[in-house]
């Protein structure tokens, strides 16, 4: 069985200005994509809006996994926040790349980066 | 020796992905394709198995994956009986317009179609069979 996790409740920003970061890890998939949109749907019902997608862990995607992320980009935005994607590794960032998400999202190097790129 | 052929029989279940991809990515590596191309044929087939499991596979079926291994490619054919789901004809529009559309489905077949230099289709009564063939760079 697909191995996937995530955690969010890590948050980084300015305590007036929080972002919260949703930490993935293992593989994404059709069989672990429901677990993804909980959270963010989670977050969502908390209010919160700006989150940053740490992929650091992540060691898989396919499309299901791409689905919730499309899934959630302009309800953050129009709840005054986005969803950003950091730290991909190449592999992973390969599958989103093949399909022309950058176009679409936010992505950034660190989680540093995307959590400032609020800021900005 | 490394095998140079892949059987592998799948419950219609989401649970059984990671075993098809795990199963994929040591068949490719005894056979000593490339990383690219081992994580290409994974992605085309776990696509492929996924559809199976969502478009057509009633309770209690199982979808047969079988690959065999050529000089330039790998050759894997996914079969399951079902409803019919030809992924060489499913309308999907542009990746482009699914993007500007937000659209929350419809990426596995661009994948598939993107990553697999062929996608063949047939149906023969209730039996579906998708064969794909992907660039095996060694």
């Amino acid at each position: 069985m697909s191995h996937f996790s995530v955690a969010f409740d890590r948050r980084a920003g300015s305590p007036e200005a929080s972002v919260r970061i949703l930490d993935l890890r293992g593989e994404l998939d059709a069989h672990t994509a429901p677990d993804f949109e909980a959270a963010l749907e989670a977050c969502l019902a908390d209010d919160d809006h700006r989150l940053v997608a740490d992929g650091s862990g992540l060691e898989y995607v396919s499309s299901a996994g791409l689905g919730v992320f499309m899934a959630f980009v302009e309800p953050t935005r129009e709840g005054g926040g986005d969803l950003k994607i950091a730290a991909l590794p190449e592999r992973v960032f390969e599958v989103f790349d093949l399909l022309g998400f950058p176009t679409v999202f936010d992505m950034h190097e660190t989680v540093e980066e995307a959590v400032d790129a609020f800021s900005n | 020796m490394a095998r140079l052929s892949l059987r592998l029989r799948v419950r219609g279940d989401t649970a059984e992905l990671a075993r098809v991809r795990q199963r994929v990515a040591q068949w490719a590596s005894a056979a000593g394709l490339t990383e690219a191309a081992k994580r290409k044929a994974q992605l085309a087939v776990d696509e492929t198995v996924a559809n199976a499991i969502e478009h057509g596979l009633p309770d209690g079926h199982v979808i047969t994956v079988m690959g065999t291994l050529g000089q330039r490619r790998l050759v894997v054919t996914v079969r399951y009986q079902g409803a019919g789901f030809d992924p060489t004809t499913a309308p999907t529009g542009s990746a482009d317009e699914a993007l500007r559309q937000r659209a929350e489905h419809g990426y596995g077949l661009h994948l598939i179609r993107a990553l697999a230099d062929d996608v063949a289709y047939r149906r023969d009564g209730t039996v579906n069979e998708v064969r794909l063939a992907v660039g095996g760079e060694r």
